[in-house]
Parts: structure tokens; C-alpha cells; sequence
């Protein structure tokens, strides 16, 4: 009795431990509703479609988040990336040279974010909402409206970024790991990944140490930004041109639910890179679910709302229960 | 200092003080603008009316939403609210049968329901209200569309109900703004008044503090978070009345709209202060802006970069104003 | 001259959690004495203060007021009781008015429309306050103004203002002279005394400073991982035993 005591303990300070049973939950659940073809190679590599952009971004996010900020203009920025780089693509620029254009304007992109939020002090809340409304009319403007396609669909640039080997299997989870490696080396690793942590547990603290949390918080969100373009970049790839209207609507929710539920907490200060990855594979799990079902996806708004919540209050529950 | 020259800068002082002097400048520099750029257009009887009945079904949201930024927390799902309630209401009385009265109070009763739990979660469970009432406009959303079946439900409001919510006095001026205007006024009563609103400040300028004084925060935030519930819900209904339909999609950008207002109008985001007077000014400035820029020509993009760059703008111009006013205080 | 008995805590515990804050502590507090509470950091007496303040319940035990037994369910009702008590934060609101931030939490109120609604008693607030912060001697011109530009002598002197304005007939005082220079040490000492002498209220005294205590109080109690290991009259007892018994030296 002793030993299974101590083993509970053990398990609970696991800190992306909420999101382990909250994934093998879900999967559960879509087992038993949708029947082993959830689990099927084809319908895994769908999954890995979905969850890859959302991971990705969301890597990047939890450092900006563990610094104590918020970026709500992701899905925006995804957006705008790959419309610029399709747009001067079509142009006839080179289409490597045309991604760097994009992805240069998001780096560019999350430098006013990190300006407006430390040196003119807005709330990130506020000034990444109104960067977010401002660039999704702009990426809407760019386009006119209308989805972007004309772009040659087997060009190596779209094999790199968005292409399949063995079959179904996504390159973007390949990039996946890649970043969510990067990442986490940046923030288990490195000084500045220290200085992210200490930023967001006492802002004042740190400031008086010497750390320079300005320069933190102005690179978590441009690395946020860029993780975000690139998400954007890897979606044209593997879609080969840009749909209408809905591109990238969704990821800023998606993100920010993933790191919530992958343990870190919103105040700042702590989380892992991999709870953030669980995180997206819960909603990008979800998201799929309602996609192959005829489950609507409002049923998934629903849900994933729920979800979200439990799992915040279980990991809420748990902090306070480690300290 | 000659006495007429005190006299000036005495007067200078109270316009910065007054935190509605700002938005109320704007409001004043905007018309004429505007006016000026569209050729009076932007003035005549028609236009005044559509810009009024947006300001006043967004600034009855936004008037609620000035007491939750005040007391430090945030409410996005003040627009799936802003759906849903016209949902049940239409339902209930489509479906079940119910009077228009008894659906609305039923709809009412859900709204506030909604609020108590968001201010429940976020008080006694200790989240963040951002994520509580993401994770609940997401849920009510999809909610509504599930009621709905994703369809517009249909609506033929009965006369009076029409006429008292959604309609117009002598053809031309819409009820709805007495609604606004009643709902500031009550609100800036409960704020500036009552023992409530001293410990709304309270609680958002030092909830600690308030606490150690034998305040019950928890308390506070819960009226709080169900005031702009009811207030969404409000509005709801008002837009079922004047509209003829409910539609579960319906204010989407609600939240956007509402926290520009009450940011506009001079309240900070910091909480510990706060105007719903300004909150008013602020509901026709962000209206009035987008209705402005719409008139010039511009597509339907334009508006709403617009409204992003205000906000940003509104944001730091409100910070500022705070430190000026330290500096003189 | 003996003085009356107002406050008893018997046998009083506290644990949070695993943690026992407060094991088994007696003290009694009488009329218009000063006493003054000691410990190292984590002794307790934060504890044993937030207890009377009301700002929680004691695990086991009970606290007398006057002889009769009180329970504290928030700080609101100690308030009512006359026990007012003033934070080293000082719990003050910034970006609100002098008057305003006396009266939170206990704001005065004056029927509107019949009795219908209750609207603050804003008269009675200006006039209130700015009279007990004449009595304080502190040159204020508008209670009007906000928190935020009073210096940290004169937001401790609204502190003390709060207090007076609710009838304080027990004062607890949480490091009054910690972020005060030399002369505001001064005037503040020169204030607690003329409190107990001019109002006769009791105050406890919750300080690190030995200097403070040994200026102001008339007893000590001395605690020392959640109990009380000394209990004098400041004239019985000296700055070193004081000392060893916050450290836990031994001396014969």
C-alpha cells in the first residue's frame, strides 16, 4: 500500500502528467466512437497534418508565455507569410527568396509586438488583439478575397516544407521535432532560456539582477512570430496554395490551449516544451476527430472549450499541490 | 502669476484630470472630420441613426465590460452570450411555445447563470479569467450552433416587444439608445455611488489589500462577471427584437468591439480606474470611426485595420494620460 | 493600577497544512497597554496577528473578547468589534481617493429614494476623515486626492487615520517603522503613544525592531517556532535575554 502511495507521488510530479492522461483520454474516447480506423496509418499522418503547424507555433509560445506575455496575432501572422511569399512567388521571384520576404515580415511583425508591449507597456493582450485584427486585413487585402493557386504543386521548395515520404507520412512532423528540439535546448540549455523562467516569475527580480527582460520578452515574441510564419510556410507546401478566408483563423486558440493544457501555467514562470507538444496533439487530435466524424465542429468548439477548462483546473489543482 | 493666467491653467488642470475629456475631444474632432471629408453625409439623419444603434448594442456590452477591467479580470465570451441568449429566447418561444416575456426571462436567467459561473471558476477555482471565458465562448458558441443547427432562427417579435426593445420613437430615433444610455447611467450610479463600486476599485487597484480590509473580492468579481453577462445577454435580446432573427454566429467580433470601447474611453487595462461615461463616448468614437471610414469609400478591410490601429493607439494614448495626470496630480 | 482584561487567546494552534504556525499559544492583551510581539522570521507572529485580524480561524483554540468568546469569519468582523489593524503594506489603493480608501470595506451610507438604494455618505466620509487626519496632525488639503503622491510617513498616517475613523478600541500594528527613516521613526512613536494616552486603545506591537519595543511597549511576548517562550514586563527583563530568547540561545 505504501509503495503504490509513493508511486501516486511520483507519477503526480510529472508536471505534463494532466496532459498525458488528458491525451490517452481523448484518444480513448475517438477509439471507441470512431473505431480503430482512428489509429490507422493514413488517419495518423492526418493527424500529424493538423497537429504540426499547431505544435509548432505553440513551441515557441510557451517560452513567450512562460515570459509572462501572450501573442494572439499567430494566426494572423501565419496567414500573412504565405500569402506574400505565394503572391511575389506568382511575380516570378524565386520562391526560396520569396519565403525569406515573408518570414521577414513576421520577424518584423513580432518585433512591434514586443515593442508595443515594452516600451509603449500595452497589455500583450490588447496590443497583439489589435495587431492580429490589423494584419489578417492586410493578408485579406493582399489577396482580394480570393484563394491563391497557380503555384507549381511539385516544386522542391514545396517538397522540403510540406512534402510526404513513406507514403503519408508528413515532412512537417520531421520540422516538428526539429524546432520543438531547438526549444527546448533554448529554454532547458541556455542562459537566455534562464532568463525567459526568471523574467516571468519576478519581473522585478530578474530586472534586478542584471537580466535586460525587455530584450527577453521583444525576442520570445519574435520567435513566436517566426514560428508561427514558418507554420504558415509549411501549410502552403503542403496545400500548395492558400484557401480562402479561414487560413490560420483557428491557431492562435489552438496554441494557446495546447501550452495551457501542457502545464504552463498563463501567470509565467514555468513549462515544458513537452507538455506544449502533447497539448497540440490533444487538440489536434480533437480537431481531426471532428473532421473524419460527422460529428459537426461544433460539437469541437464545444468540447474543446470543456476540455481546455478541465484540464486547467486539474494542472491549476496540481501547482498548488507541488508547492 | 496674473490671476486670469491661474484661472487658465487651473481649468487646463481639471480637463486633464477628467478622464472623459480625452474621448469626449476625440468624439468632437472625429465628427468634424468626417463631416468634413464626406460632404456632410456623414451627418445626415440616416447615418447618425445605423451608428447609433451599433454603439448602443456594442456600448451595452461595454458598459458591463468597464467594470470587469476595472476590477483586473477580462470576459471574452460576452459575444457567444451576445448569440446565445436570443437563441434560447427565440427557441423557448418557436419551439416550447413559452410568452415572449417568460422566454425572455428565462433568457435573462441564463445569462446570468453564465456569468456567475464564469466569476464562480475564476474566483474560488483561482484560473485565469482570460482562459476561463475563452474556454467558455468557444463552449457556448458551439452551443448555439448546435441548438441552431448553424441556421439563422427566425423571429417574428411580438408589437410591444418590438417597440419597447428594438424600435423607434416617431419613426426616426431608436429605443435602443435610451437602453444604452439608462444602462450607463445605472452604472455609473453602482460605480461612483455605492459602497459596490468603491470596492469594485478596491479589488482591482489591490485585491490583497481589499481583502485584509474585510472585503469580499470573491464576491465583487461574481456580481461583476454576472453584470456583463446580463448585459451581453441584454443586448442579445434587444438585437432578436430588432433584427427579427437570432443568429448563433452573431457577435463574433463583440468582445473586440466592446474592449475598444471601454480602452477608447479612457479606462486602463491595468484596472484600479476606470469611466463608463467614457466607456459611452467611446462606444460612438469606435462606431462612429469604422461607420467614417466606410462612407469614405474604403472596402470592407480598411474599417477594421482601422479599428486594430485605434485600439493600439487609444491604448497608449490612455497610458499616457495616465502618467500626465500622475505628474500634475 | 490594574488594567482591564480585553483580550484572551487560549491554547491557541494553527497548521497549515503539515506545517504547525502556531502550537498551543496563550496571550491576553489589557486595556490601554502596548504589547509587544517578538520572533524571529517564521516564529509566528504574522500568524498569531492574521488570527486576530481575523483573517483566518485558528485550527484549535479560542479567542475572548471582554470575557465573551468570539469567531472571526473574515476581517470584516473583527472590524466591527473595534479591531483595526495596520499592515506593513498598509493596504492602501492607489489610484483612489484619501476618503475612499478610509472608508473601504466599511463605507458609510445614507438611504436614497426611501430606503431603496444606499448611496455612499460621501459628507460624512470628507468630514470624517479629514478629521481624524487633523487630530494626526497631517497637513493634507484635499481628501479628495489620490494615494498615489502621499509620501510613506503620510500613507502610514491614512493607515492609522482608517483605523481611527472605525473606532479602533484594538490596534495591531505589523512593523510600523520599517521603511521609515529616523525622524518619521520618531513622529510615529510619538503618534502610538499619544493613541494609547488620548484614546486609550490597546495596541500590539508586532516588530523586529528591539529598539521600537523597548521605546514603546509595557510587555513582551517572545515566540519562537510557533510558541511562546517569554512573557515579562519590559522593565523585567533586558535586550539580551529578549535576543536569545528569539534565537533560541541558551542562558543561565
Amino acid at each position: 500500500m505504501l509503495k503504490l502511495k509513493n508511486y501516486l507521488n511520483w507519477v503526480l510530479k510529472i508536471r505534463e502528467i494532466v496532459a498525458l492522461i488528458t491525451l490517452f483520454t481523448i484518444i480513448f474516447i475517438c477509439l471507441v466512437l470512431i473505431g480503430p480506423i482512428f489509429l490507422s496509418i493514413n488517419n495518423i499522418a492526418n493527424i500529424l497534418s493538423v497537429v504540426s503547424p499547431i505544435a509548432i507555433t505553440a513551441t515557441a509560445m510557451t517560452l513567450l508565455m512562460i515570459s509572462g506575455e501572450i501573442d494572439l496575432s499567430v494566426g494572423s501572422v501565419m496567414a500573412i507569410t504565405p500569402t506574400i511569399t505565394s503572391l511575389l512567388a506568382l511575380k516570378g521571384y524565386n520562391i526560396f527568396f520569396s519565403a525569406l520576404i515573408g518570414i521577414g515580415i513576421a520577424f518584423f511583425i513580432g518585433l512591434i509586438n514586443g515593442i508595443l508591449v515594452t516600451k509603449f507597456k500595452i497589455k500583450s493582450f490588447i496590443a497583439t488583439f489589435g495587431m492580429m485584427v490589423i494584419v489578417e486585413n492586410i493578408a485579406h487585402l493582399l489577396t482580394g478575397g480570393w484563394y491563391i493557386y497557380g503555384l507549381p504543386p511539385s516544386c522542391t521548395f514545396f517538397k522540403i516544407f510540406g512534402g510526404e515520404i513513406f507514403g503519408h507520412f508528413p515532412v512537417m512532423a520531421i520540422w516538428l521535432l526539429v524546432i520543438a528540439i531547438c526549444l527546448w535546448l533554448l529554454l532547458d540549455k541556455t542562459a537566455f532560456g534562464n532568463e525567459t523562467l526568471a523574467t516571468g516569475g519576478n519581473k522585478e527580480g530578474a530586472i534586478k539582477v542584471g537580466i535586460n527582460t525587455d530584450r527577453v520578452k521583444i525576442i520570445n515574441f519574435m520567435l513566436t512570430a517566426f514560428t508561427a510564419s514558418f507554420a504558415g510556410i509549411i501549410m502552403l507546401s503542403y496545400i500548395g496554395g492558400i484557401p480562402s478566408g479561414i487560413f490560420g483563423r483557428n491557431l492562435a486558440f489552438d496554441s494557446i490551449a495546447a501550452v495551457v493544457v501542457g502545464g504552463t501555467s498563463l501567470s509565467g514562470g514555468s513549462g515544458t516544451i513537452i507538455g506544449t507538444v502533447i497539448g497540440a496533439f490533444i487538440v489536434g487530435a480533437l480537431r481531426n476527430a471532428t473532421l473524419i466524424t460527422s460529428i459537426s465542429s461544433y460539437w469541437a468548439m464545444a468540447i474543446v472549450g470543456l476540455i481546455i477548462l478541465i484540464a486547467v483546473i486539474l494542472n491549476t489543482l496540481l501547482e498548488l499541490r507541488r508547492n | 502669476m496674473e490671476l486670469s493666467e491661474k484661472k487658465n491653467l487651473i481649468n487646463l488642470k481639471v480637463l486633464v484630470k477628467n478622464r472623459e475629456t480625452v474621448p469626449a475631444t476625440i468624439l468632437i474632432l472625429m465628427v468634424i472630420i468626417f463631416s468634413f471629408l464626406s460632404g456632410g453625409r456623414y451627418l445626415s439623419i440616416f447615418n447618425i441613426i445605423a451608428v447609433s444603434q451599433q454603439a448602443s448594442l456594442e456600448g451595452i456590452v461595454a458598459a458591463g465590460m468597464t467594470l470587469i477591467l476595472i476590477s483586473g479580470e477580462i470576459d471574452i465570451s460576452v459575444g457567444s452570450n451576445y448569440a446565445l441568449t436570443p437563441v434560447v429566447v427565440a427557441l423557448l418561444v418557436k419551439e416550447v411555445g413559452l410568452t415572449i416575456w417568460l422566454a425572455a426571462m428565462i433568457g435573462m436567467g441564463v445569462a446570468l447563470l453564465i456569468g456567475f459561473i464564469n466569476g464562480y471558476v475564476v474566483t474560488k477555482l483561482k484560473i485565469s479569467s482570460f482562459i476561463v471565458t475563452l474556454a467558455m465562448m468557444m463552449f457556448l458558441r458551439g452551443y448555439a450552433l448546435i441548438l441552431t443547427h448553424a441556421r439563422d432562427v427566425g423571429f417574428l417579435p411580438p408589437s410591444v416587444f418590438y417597440q419597447i426593445l428594438g424600435g423607434r420613437i416617431h419613426t426616426k430615433f431608436p429605443v435602443m439608445v435610451i437602453w444604452f444610455i439608462l444602462t450607463i447611467l445605472f452604472l455609473w450610479i453602482l460605480l461612483e455611488k455605492t459602497p459596490f463600486g468603491n470596492r469594485i476599485f478596491a479589488t482591482g487597484c489591490n485585491q490583497e489589500g481589499a481583502r485584509k480590509v474585510g472585503i469580499n473580492t470573491d464576491k465583487v468579481k461574481i456580481k461583476i462577471f454576472m453584470i456583463v453577462s446580463a448585459c451581453a445577454g441584454f443586448s442579445g435580446i434587444i438585437s432578436l427584437s430588432y433584427l427579427s432573427q437570432a443568429s448563433p454566429v452573431q457577435g463574433n467580433l463583440l468582445p473586440l468591439y466592446a474592449i475598444a470601447a471601454v480602452v477608447i474611453g479612457g479606462t486602463s487595462f491595468s484596472g484600479g480606474s476606470g469611466t463608463v461615461i467614457g466607456t459611452l463616448v467611446g462606444a460612438f468614437i469606435a462606431q462612429g470611426a469604422i461607420n467614417g471610414v466606410v462612407l469614405m469609400g474604403a472596402t470592407s478591410y480598411w474599417p477594421q485595420i482601422f479599428m486594430g490601429a485605434m485600439v493600439i493607439l487609444a491604448t497608449i494614448l490612455t497610458t499616457w494620460m495616465d502618467k500626465l495626470r500622475f505628474r500634475i496630480d | 493600577m490594574e488594567r482591564e482584561q480585553i483580550v484572551k487567546m487560549v491554547k491557541i494552534s494553527k497548521n497549515f497544512g503539515a506545517v504547525e504556525a502556531l502550537k498551543n499559544v496563550d496571550m491576553e492583551l489589557y486595556q490601554g497597554e502596548i504589547l509587544g510581539l517578538l520572533g524571529d522570521n517564521g516564529a509566528g507572529k504574522s500568524t498569531l496577528m492574521n488570527l486576530l485580524a481575523g483573517v483566518f480561524p485558528p485550527t484549535s483554540g479560542s479567542i475572548f473578547l471582554k470575557g465573551k468568546e468570539v469567531r472571526f469569519n473574515s476581517p470584516a468582523d473583527a472590524r466591527k468589534i473595534g479591531i483595526e489593524t495596520i499592515y506593513q503594506d498598509l493596504s492602501l489603493f492607489e489610484d483612489i481617493s484619501i476618503e475612499r480608501n478610509i472608508f473601504a470595506g466599511g463605507e458609510p451610507t445614507r438611504p436614497v429614494l426611501g430606503g431603496l438604494v444606499r448611496f455612499l455618505d460621501k459628507k460624512k466620509m470628507e468630514i470624517a476623515s479629514k478629521e481624524e487626519l487633523k487630530n494626526l496632525k497631517i497637513d493634507i488639503d484635499s481628501t479628495k486626492r489620490t494615494v498615489r503622491r502621499l509620501s510613506g510617513g503620510q500613507r502610514q498616517t491614512v493607515a492609522i487615520a482608517r483605523a481611527l475613523c472605525f473606532n479602533a478600541s484594538i490596534m495591531i500594528m505589523d512593523e510600523p517603522t520599517a521603511a521609515l527613516g529616523i525622524k518619521q521613526t520618531n513622529m510615529t512613536h510619538k503618534l502610538i503613544k499619544s493613541l494609547r494616552e488620548e484614546k486609550d486603545i490597546s495596541i500590539i506591537l508586532v516588530s523586529h525592531n528591539l529598539d521600537d519595543i523597548f521605546r514603546l511597549a509595557d510587555r513582551v511576548v517572545v515566540l519562537r517556532h510557533g510558541q511562546k517562550v517569554l512573557e515579562e514586563k519590559i522593565k523585567d527583563t533586558s535586550l539580551e535575554e529578549i535576543r536569545n530568547e528569539i534565537i533560541g540561545v541558551k542562558t543561565d
